[in-house]
């Protein structure tokens, strides 16, 4: 075996399996960087969604603050339940 | 789905079309809200508010965490989609939920809400149909 053989060997494949590992390891955090935010309002990766039919976007200064009586009136019905 | 985790853009664009189909079905407006409810039903309500032509739409709000369904109605929607027919759509929910599936859930829910909303339209449409065929009789 030559010098150059061996520096392929022992330097060689240890450098690409450790390449291959690192891409395997990355590779999840690539794809997730392709994901939408939860929410299209704020922008932020990780927050709530918040949709609506489309042609209509949620207007923030109707009601920032949680709240508030006039919501309350604008409310009909609805059903609340957990899992 | 893990609570918390982000949504890819294809359930996002699903819920998207299913929205917009709910809305052709019934006429009504439905919003999706999937985040944190910190004082329960109130901020479900407060998040309604925000919905453009907030009396005639109809808000799915889901705390993953919390694992809390809240559906609010308009003041207009009310009056096509009654508490019952919310009642309905949150037992889809909740079993969808409880098998991991949310974006799954909240799609159900929203294609229930819908077909119950437009049958009262479908009834008093058939109503006048009658009552027109009395007149002519």
């Amino acid at each position: 075996m030559t010098s150059g053989q061996a520096l392929l060997v022992f330097l060689g494949i240890p450098a690409a399996f450790a390449v291959l590992v690192a891409l395997l390891v990355f590779a999840g955090s690539w794809t997730r960087s392709g994901r939408a935010p939860g929410v299209s309002e704020s922008g932020e990766s990780g927050g709530p969604l918040f949709i609506q039919t489309s042609g209509a976007v949620p207007d923030p200064a109707r009601l920032p603050q949680e709240i508030g009586a006039s919501s309350i009136a604008v409310a009909g019905g609805g059903a609340h339940g957990s899992w | 789905m893990a609570p918390g985790s982000d949504f890819s853009r294809g359930q996002v664009s699903e819920l998207q079309r299913v929205i917009d189909l709910g809305r052709q079905i019934s006429g009504l407006g439905f919003g999706i809200y999937i985040g944190e409810l910190p004082y329960g039903r109130e901020s479900a309500i407060a998040r309604h508010a925000q919905l453009a032509d907030a009396p005639a739409a109809v808000l799915m709000a889901v705390d993953p965490v919390a694992r809390t369904i809240e559906i609010v109605t308009g003041s207009h929607a009310f009056r096509v989609l009654d508490d019952r027919s919310c009642e309905l759509a949150v037992l889809a929910m909740k079993s969808s939920f409880e098998a991991g599936d949310l974006v799954g859930g909240v799609r159900d829910a929203v294609n229930l809400l819908a077909q119950r909303a437009r049958a009262p339209h479908l009834a008093q449409n058939l109503g006048e149909t009658n009552n027109l065929g009395e007149l002519r009789g």
